[in-house]
């Protein structure tokens, strides 16, 4: 059976949000590790994966492994009977047909129980391939659903360039075209947010280093990337510029705000571009709420993972990219 | 938890835009024909006969082709392709070239994170094999055009039974057995199906098309193990190959809306619905927009394979999805399956959806090519001499044919079938009330002589022919009641009046029966008839009884079943005195149609006129002993003749209209305009008046000659002096062009602009318009006017006596 006590409904209700546009039907695998949920969009070109810690419930049971298959409209609806505060118990016995759900207010004065009815679903797991990645970016969620909410009203797909200079997104349409370049904020916030971030942190310090005072250190990294000789020099003395203009700017935010300010951190193997539909980026960045910070996983022709880390475990969600049209 | 070759994978995921090299270049059927289609702006049929040896092999994309980020390369690593392979689809001339040798391979489908199917391109490969062993006896010499007699069709049947005959008793062994693609009990793979589409398409050649279906049918038959109806494979193999979900009176249709298809396929391909808009106006064939555009989104994983249930269930979540916010679930349902399609496929589900499968494949070909392979299953592996195999196959189709024709309903028919063959057929399944079968229908003839050659000493008898619609009354044991259109559609929604009605004309002896009749409006004051077009301005859905202000009588003639008993087989004069006795003539409400037994030709003159005068549409003649009389469901007899006013020689005014808008052509007629919009000159205002859309009549020549001619007459918006009524056609037009267009009659319209105001606050329109010749010699201003238009109708009206309408159903009865 299972028995899985989470501290506020706003959690849950804030991971449906962001699900449900993409999918409606899953399974959650519940093991004794957590709860997780894996789905494709019908179109089979985006993927969610959910992942909610054992450890990270208020408490948490499972004696064996079960498959909830569950319809997320439905549980949106059921989670909207909860206040934002309430600790919410989920509940289902061995070959449950039904989840039930408790609602239980901070005060212990107001208890709601309510059942789901579950379906079967027959959903393969699908495998996903563990990828080093190219570029990684961090950068504030507000930011990123920010980027994406302003490019939608341009055209339908976004382009993302990784490079030295810093992260562009740019999107073309009718009315016309705009692009977001954000560069990379050296020494922002370093202690702030969740684990993956931290670890981001560590990484890119020798990287900055790199760029900023060991020139010739970038050299063997350019002979990867073979064939870009001449524009790879001017580029790169395009990055420097610009480099030094962030750490400027930089600066001065990082006085006026304080820590709280997310800054974006870039971590680069190698110069990435990708294009990516908007409409699903859009609807990815609606987790925003979840985590402070989002990162973006990219590497030529491979699908784009985007991570949000939050208390209770982590969101990702892939994205095939679009091969260009004209 | 991820499959090792997958990851293996991840460095050299180029996007691999599928190898196009290999195996494919040399089938000249499907991607090739079709693209050069559009170059040539050729019709399709000629492509086809041009390339086509007498058997071909479309070729599908094999599913290892599919490229797949994540997934191992289709064995050819080494290949350069550029990782960014420009333009895909949209840009028209790289977009032909491309199909050439990508098309036919149908679409790079990248499938992110894909894994390998393995079990599809084993089904392809075996299923071609089969058609190589058994796909060459067919020559070209048969069935090279649709011959429209019956009788003619009746021998190319028999014709179709030797030679499958031939074929199956020459190579028995080597037969669909062979085809290992699913196993007994399987799902049928939906490529499976596809490619046997495909096939079909290729050819016109109906004996060709039967055998194709014949020995694909066979398959399925053999491995469907259902014991239910709902669970057989065969019977959604039908189903999908009529393009129904159920039988007709079900009333579960298909038939999605173009731009709700155009948005799932732009959603789930990630282009945009212009180009998409685009290529439709290029290709004409929504299907294989959809099947060209999967590629600038990959997939992730790449779903299961479709198969034959799956893709039935879905389409009739499609089909039965209503009300709040059923458009999105809709489009959802859409993407799922278009994401599944590998090959073809997508092709085919558009199709399905759209409503019109477009393959040549007429439902009588079906019915004969599962009579056949049921025929041939019972055989199982006897061997059988060649003449009685033949005899055998032809004595089936019969069977099932005349079965089918009685009980329209395939979800009855197949099971029974598959349990217990052809030759218990009969005792299962016959005519019951509830299931409509299928109206007899009558030739048309041009003159009373013609109708006495042909019943020249035979016994026989004229009929009123009413100017109504076709309704077939059901009374079923428990009582209730249930009206049929013409096509099987359950009308008993439309005619809550009738339902009321009819108890009062039935005689207690009766507790089931199903008549055949003409529902008519009436003029309760007058005690009139009145034109079919009154009748046609009924709401067809929800109406109450009490709001109705349009009174239906009924004319029954034809009484098919009696309290439990089909009468199919007993002659007219039998059904007919039946009918006299079990039911009793209502006023106002229900009556026998009007009959005359007399043979001089005066005679049948007089009551022609009288007819005419009453009301009707002329006569139906038909006999009424002997074994020619027996009622034929679905035949188009010479049996029944009708008689029609229209029909005899001199009626039918010419006009000349002038060309104001057109509509873009599909299928074969894409790149040229496939059908116009006249419109008749107005002096008084100065305007032109829309008329009629015209569609029919015209040579490919001639439509590609006036693609010529108009094209530059074109103009961006229309233009003032036109009135456009309800008309929207695609392009609108410089009023320049006049055409000489000959009509069976005039009928008030709400879509046309002639004449409003004059007649009626509507307009009036042509009936079937056919086109004559082009007036060269005429300018747009000397074009028929309205007036002469409102006089036309207005004659009509008078020497009618207030009848004639629109609605185009009276063409075939």
């Amino acid at each position: 059976m299972l028995e899985a006590r989470v501290k506020q409904a706003a959690v849950l209700k804030k991971l449906l949000d962001a699900i449900k546009e993409l999918v409606t039907d899953g399974n959650l695998d519940c093991t004794d590790e957590g709860i997780a949920l894996q789905a494709m969009d019908n179109s089979h070109v985006a993927l969610v994966s959910l992942k909610l810690v054992a450890e990270q419930f208020e408490s948490y049971r499972c004696d064996r492994n079960m498959p909830l298959g569950v319809n997320l409209t439905s549980l949106t609806k059921i989670l909207k009977c909860a206040k934002d505060q309430d600790v919410v118990t989920l509940k289902a016995p061995d070959d449950a047909d039904s989840l039930g759900l408790v609602f239980e207010s901070p005060k212990e004065d107001r208890v709601g129980e309510y059942e789901m009815k579950l379906m079967d679903i027959d959903q393969e797991h699908l495998g996903i391939p563990d990828t080093q990645y190219d570029a990684t970016i961090t950068m504030s969620s507000a930011e990123f659903q920010r980027i994406c909410r302003d490019l939608a009203a341009l055209g339908e797909s976004v382009k993302i360039e990784a490079s030295k200079e810093g992260v562009r997104f740019s999107s073309e349409g009718e009315v016309g075209n705009g692009s977001v370049l954000l560069k990379q904020s050296a020494g922002t916030d370093r202690s702030g947010g969740g684990s993956s971030s931290k670890k981001a942190a560590v990484k890119r310090d020798p990287d900055e280093e790199d760029e900023e005072e060991i020139e010739e250190d970038e050299k063997p990294e350019i002979d990867d990337e073979e064939g870009e000789d001449e524009q790879d020099d001017e580029d790169r003395s395009k990055k420097r510029k610009s480099n030094g203009k962030a750490k400027t700017t930089k600066k001065a935010k990082k006085d006026d705000s304080g820590s709280d300010e997310i800054g974006v951190s870039i971590i680069l193997e190698k110069q990435v571009s990708l294009t990516f539909s908007l409409k699903y980026l859009t609807n990815f960045a609606k987790s925003a709420p979840l985590a402070r910070e989002v990162s973006l996983h990219m590497s030529n022709d491979v699908p784009l993972l985007v991570q949000f880390d939050f208390e209770q475990g982590t969101l990702q969600f892939f994205l095939a990219p679009k091969i260009s049209d004209e | 938890m991820s499959d090792p070759q997958a990851k293996n994978n991840i460095i050299k995921k180029k996007k691999r835009v599928v190898t196009s090299d290999d195996e494919e270049d040399e089938s000249p059927i499907n991607g090739a024909s079709s693209s050069k289609d559009i170059l040539s702006s050729q019709p399709e049929k000629q492509t086809v006969k041009e390339s086509s040896p007498p058997h071909k092999k479309p070729k599908t994309s094999s599913p290892e082709k599919i490229a797949s980020i994540f997934a191992p390369p289709p064995k050819k690593v080494e290949k350069p392709k550029s990782s960014n392979e420009p333009s895909k689809s949209s840009s028209s001339s790289k977009e032909q070239e491309k199909t050439k040798t990508n098309g036919k391979e149908s679409k790079p489908i990248a499938s992110i994170f894909a894994k390998a199917s393995s079990s599809k391109s084993k089904i392809k490969v075996e299923k071609e094999d089969v058609d190589m062993e058994r796909g060459s006896p067919t020559n070209d010499d048969e069935g090279e055009e649709e011959l429209e007699e019956e009788d003619e069709e009746d021998e190319q049947e028999e014709a179709a039974a030797v030679k499958l005959a031939s074929i199956f008793t020459k190579n028995h062994k080597s037969v669909p057995v062979a085809d290992k693609g699913w196993k007994d009990g399987e799902a049928v793979p939906y490529a499976a199906l596809v490619s046997t589409f495909e096939k079909i398409e290729a050819t016109t050649k109906r004996l060709e098309i039967l055998e194709l279906l014949t020995q694909f049918f066979l398959v399925v038959a053999k491995r469907d193990t259902a014991k239910q109806a709902k669970d057989s494979n065969l019977l959604k193999v039908v189903y999908l190959c009529i393009n129904r979900l159920c039988p007709d009176y079900m009333g579960i249709e298909l038939g999605i809306g173009e731009t709700l298809l155009i948005k799932a396929i732009a959603e789930s391909t990630g282009r945009a619905t212009t180009k998409i808009k685009e290529d439709l106006r290029k290709e004409g064939d929504l299907g294989k927009v959809a099947m060209n555009s999967r590629n600038t989104q990959p997939t992730m994983f790449k779903p299961k394979a479709l198969t034959v249930p799956y893709v039935f269930q879905n389409l009739t979540e499609i089909a039965k999805a209503t009300g709040n916010a059923s458009q999105a679930k809709k489009v959802g349902i859409i993407k799922k399956l278009l994401a599944a399609c590998q090959g073809n496929e997508a092709k085919f589900i558009v199709r399905s959806l759209e409503g019109k499968l477009r393959i040549g494949l007429a439902d009588k070909t079906l019915v004969v090519a599962l009579a056949h392979a049921i025929v041939l299953k019972g055989m199982g592996e006897k061997k059988i001499p060649h003449d009685k195999l033949a005899a055998k196959l032809e004595e089936g189709a019969e069977i099932v044919k005349s079965v089918y024709s009685e009980l329209p309903n395939y979800d009855l028919v197949i099971p029974a079938l598959l349990e217990g063959g052809v030759e218990g057929l009969k005792e299962h399944c016959k005519l019951t009330p509830g299931v409509p079968l299928k109206p007899m229908l009558a030739k048309p003839t041009k003159a009373i002589g013609e109708v006495l050659d042909r019943f020249e000493g035979k016994e026989f008898t004229c009929e009123y022919k009413y100017d109504g619609e076709r309704a077939q009354v059901h009374l079923l044991e428990d009582g209730s009641i249930a009206v049929f259109s013409r096509n099987s559609e359950n009308m008993s929604a439309k005619y809550p009046d009738l339902v009321q009605q009819v108890p009062r004309a039935i005689k207690p002896s009766v507790k089931s029966f199903v008549i055949d009749a003409e529902a008519v409006a009436y003029d309760l004051e007058t005690k009139k008839i009145l034109p079919f077009q009154d009748l046609s301005r009924r709401k067809r859905k929800d109406v109450k009884a009490e709001d109705i202000t349009v009174r239906v009588h009924l004319f029954a003639f034809d009484l098919l079943y009696l309290n439990g008993e089909s009468l199919l087989t007993k002659e007219l004069k039998e059904r007919r005195a039946l009918l006299q006795e079990h039911f009793q003539p209502v006023e106002s409400e229900f009556a026998f149609a009007k009959s005359s037994d007399s043979r001089a030709t005066e005679e049948i003159a007089a009551f022609l006129e009288e007819s005419v005068k009453d009301g009707c549409e002329g006569l139906m003649v038909k006999m009424l002993t002997t074994g020619n009389s027996t009622y034929e469901p679905s035949r188009r007899s010479m049996n029944w003749l009708k008689l029609k006013k229209d029909y005899l020689s001199g009626v039918g005014d010419s006009l000349d209209l002038v060309v104001v808008g057109a509509y873009h052509g599909k299928g074969k007629r894409t790149a040229v305009y496939g059908a116009f919009l006249l419109a008749c000159y107005d002096q008084d205002s100065e305007n032109f008046q829309t008329i009629c859309k015209i569609g029919t009549g015209f040579s490919e020549e001639f439509l590609s000659q006036s693609y010529e001619i108009l094209k530059p007459l074109e103009i961006e918006t229309v233009r003032g002096d036109i009135e456009t009524g309800n008309a929207k056609p695609d392009v609108w037009f410089e009023p320049k062009v006049v055409w000489e267009v000959l009509t069976a009659d005039l009928s008030l319209s709400p879509v046309y602009a002639a004449a409003h105001g004059v007649v009626d606050s509507r307009g009036i329109s042509l009936r079937f318009p056919r086109f004559i010749k082009i007036r060269d010699d005429k300018s747009a201003d000397e074009a028929t006017s309205s007036e002469q238009v409102s006089e036309f109708y207005q004659r009509q009206v008078t020497a009618g006596g207030g009848k004639k309408g629109g609605g185009g159903e009276d063409d075939f009865w």
